[in-house]
């Protein structure tokens, strides 16, 4: 395998998890974006200078934190929330649990699939749609911490089905 | 709104069960001030918050791929082409910000970060501007060559078979931070400078996106799509060009042929009267010629030629 494509093959691998971090402590979903595309240009141009013998996640999430941490000092608060040494401990929280994280990315499939339609719609509303608690309270007629406890039991019931699959030693 | 209130906290509780609860209302933008702080001193004193906290920011992450369904391939393919079509005239070395050690300082000279993960990012700013030349075409002949691999791979992966070219007539553009002479497929791009950057469309249909705009193009089946992200512009399509889509977060326009404008708003213009209260994000449609279609919500709203109207999510 070349440069180029071990490159690709460890990005595309952890490309969710660097996004994860990042949309972690920026919450503007645009202001995110524009930093994993920031971030995945400084990983190539720093490729060089990446030690095989330690997890690339972590690798970029450290070169995402020191961008992070940049524009925090240039704009407080906005975009990025959190302060240097919250987005440190985000950062090696990231780290201490990626173990597995792609077959997590694989159970949550599966467990989206064994939702009822009426949890799936409103998980659409909140991410296909990238709508505001607020806003699918007004679609739907409820109130908002009806909405906002629903998806919050939608997000926990999901965390215990990847769990589940997990610890169960697959996936399928 | 009943979300639970923090002054009402049990001071027993323990540290991860308030956690959970912080997290969540953290995620849906419902945390408030006092909160956030509650948030920033767990993450950085329980690690087993800072834990919960990371795979909740990969359980939305991951809801977010599915739901969205990004094509992840053909972004970072356009990210290294984009990268790779700089334009001579702005072809800088490639650190555009503040050079910065490799450990950062925290802010106003706070404690330095403790991990050890950090690897030098940035070239020092002491560096010979003949060996920045020398590191930026080193770096441009490499992401050449891993375009190749890239484009490949994005190719063979993508149903998407269109290749003919989104033109870039005037104006200028920068995809993350750095301009270029391209308009890239499926990432996001910003309008710089003080004029419009005129782009023409596969087929001929001209967007003129003003100053400071923000926005993707994607390539689907049968036309292009324009994901409008901020800011907005004045869109041209001829009788005999392909339709547009241009996708916002209030609506979705449309249009077979028509002249018209958009403005999508989402964050207040200073200075704004305090008495004057717009609900934001809002879509201000101008239709010059023909007629455009407003979808918001499955409802389809049409307007005709001389029509003006603001749309927003709060209807």
């Amino acid at each position: 395998m070349d440069r180029q494509e071990e490159f690709l093959k460890l990005l595309f691998g952890c490309e969710l998890d660097i996004r994860a971090f990042i949309g972690s402590v920026v919450r503007d979903a645009h202001d995110s974006d524009d930093l994993f595309q920031e971030v995945a240009l400084i990983l190539w141009k720093e490729f060089s200078r990446y030690d095989r013998g330690r997890s690339f996640g972590a690798w970029a999430r450290g070169i995402a934190s020191v961008k992070l941490m940049q524009r925090w000092d240039q704009t407080k608060r906005l975009p990025v929330v959190m302060p240097p040494e919250t987005i440190q401990a985000i950062a090696s929280a990231f780290d201490r649990t990626e173990d597995q994280s792609s077959r997590k990315a694989e159970a949550l499939e599966r467990c989206l699939e064994q939702l009822p339609e009426k949890s799936r719609h409103l998980l659409a509303l909140r991410y296909e749609r990238s709508l505001k608690v607020e806003q699918i309270a007004h679609d739907l007629q409820a109130t908002l911490d009806a909405v906002y406890q629903s998806l919050s039991r939608l997000r926990a019931s999901l965390q215990d089905c990847i769990n589940r699959r997990l610890s169960a030693g697959g996936t399928a | 709104m009943t979300v639970p209130d923090p002054n009402r906290r049990d001071p027993h509780r323990p540290d991860r069960d308030r956690g959970d609860e912080l997290i969540q209302k953290y995620f849906e933008g419902l945390a408030s001030d006092s909160e956030l702080a509650e948030l920033e001193r767990l993450l950085t004193t329980s690690p087993a918050v800072a834990s919960a906290f990371a795979e909740t920011a990969r359980l939305h992450a991951g809801l977010q791929r599915h739901f969205q369904r990004q094509y992840k391939i053909d972004q970072v393919a356009s990210l290294l082409q984009a990268a790779e079509s700089e334009s001579p005239a702005t072809n800088r070395p490639p650190s555009p910000e503040p050079v910065r050690s490799a450990r950062p300082e925290g802010p106003a000279g706070g404690t330095p970060p403790a991990r050890s993960t950090f690897v030098p990012v940035y070239t020092h700013r002491a560096e010979t501007s003949r060996r920045r030349r020398l590191a930026a075409i080193r770096v441009s002949k490499v992401i050449a060559a891993l375009l190749l691999v890239a484009v490949g791979v994005a190719v063979w992966i993508s149903e998407r078979t269109h290749s003919a070219p989104l033109r870039l007539i005037s104006g200028r553009v920068s995809v993350a931070g750095r301009e270029v002479a391209a308009i890239p497929v499926s990432l996001i791009f910003k309008v710089v400078g003080h004029d419009q950057a005129v782009i023409e469309l596969p087929g001929g249909a001209l967007v003129k996106l003003a100053p400071a705009t923000r926005a993707t193009i994607h390539r689907r089946a049968d036309r292009a799509v324009l994901e409008l992200k901020t800011g907005g512009g004045d869109f041209v399509v001829q009788p005999d060009q392909p339709a547009i889509r241009i996708e916002t977060e209030v609506g979705v326009v449309t249009t077979a042929s028509g002249q018209f404008s958009l403005d999508l708003m989402t964050a207040p213009v200073s200075p704004i009267s305090p008495s004057i209260s717009m609900p934001l994000p809002s879509l201000a449609v101008v239709v010059a010629e023909g007629s455009v279609t407003v979808e918001q919500r499955g409802r389809p709203t049409i307007l005709s030629r001389g029509e003006q109207r603001v749309f927003s999510n709060a209807g």
